[in-house]
């Protein structure tokens, strides 16, 4: 007890320099973030309900592209047909699976629960699945959905309203956790999704800063993709899609009240694999592939993109690249007070935490949020110390090895041959 | 004694037919219904007994101007039934008695029978003379003919006469009626079917399709045959026939238990033969067994389901003469798809089976599952595989290209250009396949609609009326063979007893007086009491081998040793009677399942000492299968 008492004595005789700079990490790398998004969530109109005509005046259709998903793709149509807008036309594409899924399709398709079934022998990747779905589906609408995915009810109907908005060329859906229940850290993940997600997104569409319209679940307008082709080859497609769209000039939506729920990765090693593939695909799409956004002198520079550009590299990268230099020199200097200033720390993010995901909560419609907020301590150490190692190996990783090359998402005869 | 009947009734000497009242006493189905059917189209009113009990019955409370009397009868004869039938009843109004028989020097031989009939025709007898006979019965022109046998030496001496020569006599009785026009009618019928009837069955009597059973019924010369007791042996069709053209053959007495020999090899395995599929050498050989084999299997046909007018009894009397198990065979030339290889047709079969399986006097087992339209039924179908949205079969199969560089995938068609593949996408030639792409599935183009899918629906097209279906909603009939079950093969052996549906009449009415008292009398203790008891029917069915191996007096002596054996057993509680087919007894304190638990304690109990294995069959009946 004494070294805490001694620790916190210590802290209270600092001055408020030395306060600030114990304190820096948290407040260049959280508190603008989180107060920017907080400020622009509540300050940007919550979005127009239309009548649910309006939901029709375009034709939708659903594509689903899956490997070896025969268990979960009757689920998932099923909760279309549930839709109070139901979709005008399903395609289903089975990716080389091996499970047996074209039989399920062969089924749907003679009960009449799909429109168009297609199968290969050979996997080719979620991008090539994407296109031979979008080079199938004949709505002007394509509402791309993961087959583990279901949906609100009122899911399709919201999704397509921004559309009305002829610059719009894509929207993205909100995606929340489904299996919150199963686990602390799927629980983690349901309350990072409400925040990144629900509130992240809809704070980032108020100054036009949605990036990904992500491969889970999210809407199309068919010439807005055709314009660009399309998934290119290689991972992270759904953010490769979404950039370029950009790049050629669409709008990109989001609808808060549009949700679609998805199973998460309920094991620590099933979540470091998938955000160590989420990382290392964006880390290589925008410094990569998509880096002439950083060139002022690049025919194609945006400021508009540079603006995320810097968000990610200052709050996703250097935030993780600092944290284990932070932590060394607070050891360093402070010895075992570290721990103390540590926890201190921990009790501010808690604090700046707490209102935002309130915040998120408040916004998000259908999602059963208040459940979640005994794990809000537990979550900002989730948040700020355990993803942030995780983002920092992955980025370590696809710098140094290129990882995002054998990624087992995207098949090895793909890999050869993509250039990015 | 007396049979001095038309004398006693006021004739109308003008007319030529008058009608009359006639009671057929004759076991043969056959001869049963076609003298019926002849006689009825001549204007009389015809009533027929299958044995001499119930013609007694009926004689005795309804008044008949003719008696027609198979000699030969179960149960009571028919010299028998007249003599009781003269002692019970006044010597006025009664009929005149005809006797026919097979055996005429049986006949003769037993003076009581001669003096009961006024004539006696021997079988097979020329129809034209019974008509004759009877005609001149109507007029009075008979009392030559009938009246001496009032006297009873008048009747037994024409019987030589018409014995030695049945069909000679016929203008003898003479008179006018002779010469009415039905008669040359019927004389011109018989020059045809003589010269249209193949020959080479010299030692058979062969019914032939369609001359004797044409679409039109039976000629008049089958009919002669048939209504003077004449047996057929065989059918033989001629010309190329369906099963129904045969359809007569089920309806009219138990013809349809006669062998089919089809000339034509037209009916194929719905005949019992097929002439032209067997050598020629064989044929008669062969022909011959199934002749014989058939007889002896009608022979143990047991004469209710014989007599039975019910079609599906007579499907399985059809079967179990034939030996054969009810089979479909697959065959383009039906709309259904297969025939079964007995003759009728298999709507007709189908129609039957269920009840019979319900039954459980037939078993079937599973041979196949036919597609069928829903419009007509028929199985004459084109199976096409079809575009899932708009049905047409018009499609195209074609390769999905995956183009690795940029991930476009798409149909074949969006790459070629010229000899050439180039990527509709980022518009690079595509050079080496595995390396810039593959071909990972094939995608199915309708070239009507455009739709396209990885797979194509299945429909039927119906050749027969052109009604499409879905694969999926397509109606299935499935088509099994049947067997008769150890139930059905005593059904056809031992009659109704078998089956609970007509117990309750047999019992009562086939039960001697004294047992049916007993029966109620242990039926009143059972319900105020609850004393059990139970009937048991003692049936042999294989009476009919045992009696050719042994010979009828020690079966008849062991069925008596039997019962004895049985009596000493069961001791008071036990009440038996003989019958003719069966053996019954009526056992007090004892509840059917008690005696059908032990079953084969009482058949050893039966059966010692005996000199023959009896084989019998105990079929037990507690007091809820007797009274419902």
């Amino acid at each position: 007890m004494t070294g805490l008492g001694d620790a916190l004595s210590y802290i209270t005789a600092q001055s408020f320099d030395s306060l600030m700079v114990l304190t820096a990490v948290v407040i260049v790398f959280e508190v603008p973030r989180y107060f920017g998004l907080f400020l622009l969530a509540i300050l940007s109109p919550r979005p127009p309900k239309r009548p649910l005509e309006a939901a029709f005046r375009h034709k939708v259709s659903v594509i689903l592209a899956g490997h070896n998903e025969r268990d979960s793709v009757r689920r998932c149509i099923a909760s279309m047909r549930e839709q109070s807008r139901p979709p005008d036309e399903i395609v289903v594409f089975s990716d080389g699976s091996t499970d047996g899924m074209e039989k399920v399709l062969r089924e749907l398709l003679e009960a009449g629960e799909i429109d168009r079934a297609l199968w290969s022998d050979l996997r080719g990747g979620k991008s090539a699945g994407f296109n031979i779905c979008q080079r199938m589906a004949t709505g002007d609408i394509l509402i791309n959905i993961d087959c583990d995915c279901s949906l609100d009810r009122d899911a399709f109907r919201r999704i397509v309203e921004p559309f009305e908005d002829p610059a719009v060329g894509s929207v993205a859906g909100n995606i929340q956790v489904r299996n919150a229940a199963s686990g602390l850290i799927a629980t983690m993940q349901a309350i990072e999704y409400m925040i990144t997600i629900a509130l992240g997104k809809q704070g980032a569409l108020a100054i036009d800063q949605v990036i990904c319209s992500s491969g889970g679940y999210s809407a199309f307008r068919k010439t807005a993709l055709d314009s660009v082709g399309g998934c290119d080859a290689g991972g992270g497609e759904d953010l490769d899609v979404t950039m370029r769209l950009r790049a050629r000039g669409w709008k990109i939506g989001f609808r808060i009240d549009s949700v679609c729920y998805t199973d998460v990765p309920d094991t620590f090693a099933g979540l470091v694999r998938q955000r160590f593939r989420w990382e290392r695909d964006a880390v290589r799409l925008r410094f990569r592939k998509h880096r002439f956004n950083l060139n002022p002198f690049h025919p194609r520079f945006k400021l508009n993109e540079v603006l995320h550009h810097l968000e990610y590299l200052i709050f996703n990268i250097l935030a993780a690249a600092i944290m284990p230099f932070y932590i060394i020199w607070l050891f360093a200097t402070y010895g075992a007070f570290a721990f103390v200033i540590l926890l201190g720390l921990q009790v501010v993010l808690v604090l700046i935490d707490f209102p935002v995901f309130l915040l998120a909560a408040w916004l998000t419609p259908h999602v059963k949020a208040f459940r979640l907020i005994p794990y809000m301590f537990g979550f900002s150490v989730f948040n700020g110390f355990v993803m942030r190692f995780i983002r920092l190996a992955a980025y370590i990783d696809e710098w140094v090895f290129h990882s995002s090359f054998q990624d087992s998402y995207v098949p090895q005869k793909v890999h050869d041959i993509r250039s990015n | 004694m007396s049979v001095n009947s038309h004398s006693s009734r006021p004739d109308s000497p003008g007319r030529q037919t008058q009608t009359k009242r006639i009671l057929i006493t004759e076991d043969s189905p056959v001869t049963q219904d076609i003298l019926k059917l002849v006689l009825s189209t001549k204007g009389h009113e015809v009533h027929i007994a299958h044995d001499g009990k119930a013609a007694l019955k009926m004689l005795l409370e309804e008044p008949f101007d003719l008696a027609l009397m198979d000699y030969h009868l179960p149960g009571l004869s028919g010299a028998e039934v007249v003599a009781r039938f003269l002692d019970e009843h006044a010597t006025d109004n009664q009929p005149v008695f005809i006797a026919m028989t097979a055996d005429p020097d049986g006949f003769h031989a037993d003076g009581n029978v001669r003096d009961a009939f006024v004539r006696v025709f021997a079988k097979p007898f020329d129809f034209d003379e019974l008509l004759d006979f009877m005609e001149t019965l109507g007029t009075g022109a008979a009392a030559d003919g009938a009246r001496p046998a009032g006297q009873g030496r008048g009747g037994r001496a024409r019987v030589p006469d018409r014995t030695d020569a049945p069909k000679a006599g016929a203008p003898a009785t003479g008179g006018p009626a002779q010469q009415n026009g039905d008669a040359e009618a019927t004389e011109a019928h018989r020059v045809v079917s003589l010269r249209a009837r193949p020959l080479g069955y010299a030692d058979n009597s062969p019914l032939f399709w369609p001359q004797d059973i044409g679409p039109a019924g039976f000629s008049m010369d089958a009919r002669r045959h048939m209504a003077t007791g004449g047996d057929y042996d065989m059918v033989v069709v001629t010309e190329p026939a369906t099963a129904s053209d045969l359809g007569h053959l089920w309806t009219v007495g138990d013809l349809y238990l006669l062998p089919i020999i089809d000339e034509t090899g037209h009916l194929g395995h719905k005949a019992d033969v097929c002439l032209p599929k067997i050598p020629r050498g064989s044929a008669e050989r062969i022909v011959q067994d199934v002749v014989r084999e058939f007889a002896e299997a009608r022979a143990s046909v047991h004469l209710e389901i014989r007599q039975s007018s019910e079609p599906a009894d007579k499907l399985l009397a059809g079967l179990y003469v034939r030996a054969r198990k009810l089979l479909p065979e697959f065959t383009g030339a039906s709309p259904l798809g297969f025939s079964y290889n007995i003759a009728l047709e298999e709507s007709e079969v189908t129609g039957l089976t269920g009840r019979l399986i319900t039954d459980g006097l037939l078993e079937k087992s599973f041979v196949d599952r036919l597609h069928g339209c829903p419009a007509c039924s028929s199985v004459r179908l084109n199976v096409r595989e079809e575009c899932f949205e708009c049905r047409s079969p018009h499609l195209e199969e074609t390769a999905i290209i995956h183009h690795f560089k940029c991930a476009y995938q798409g149909p074949l068609h969006d790459f070629k250009q010229g000899s050439d593949l180039v990527c509709p996408k980022c518009a690079r030639e595509l050079r080496h396949f595995g390396v810039d792409y593959d071909k990972p599935g094939t995608v199915v183009t309708c070239l009507d609609c455009g739709a396209t899918s990885s797979d194509t629906a299945v429909g039927f097209k119906c050749l027969d009326c052109g009604a499409h279906t879905d694969g999926d909603v397509i109606a299935t009939h499935d088509v099994f063979s049947h067997a008769l079950t150890e139930k059905g093969r005593a059904f056809v052996e031992e009659g109704f007893i078998v089956t609970g549906a007509v117990q309750s009449q047999l019992k009562f009415a086939d039960l001697p007086l004294d047992l049916v008292i007993a029966l109620n009398k242990a039926a009143r203790s059972y319900t105020e009491a609850a004393r059990p008891f139970c009937l048991v029917a003692v049936g042999y069915p294989q009476r009919r081998l045992q009696l050719s191996e042994h010979g009828p007096r020690l079966v008849e002596l062991s069925r008596k040793q039997l019962a004895e054996n049985l009596r000493n057993y069961f001791g008071e509680a036990v009440i038996i009677h003989q019958g003719t087919d069966f053996d019954y007894l009526l056992i007090d304190r004892m509840s059917a399942e008690n005696f059908q638990a032990n079953v084969e304690t009482y058949d050893e109990v039966a059966q010692s000492s005996l000199k023959i294995d009896l084989a019998p069959r105990f079929s037990v009946f507690g007091p809820s299968e007797l009274f419902g």
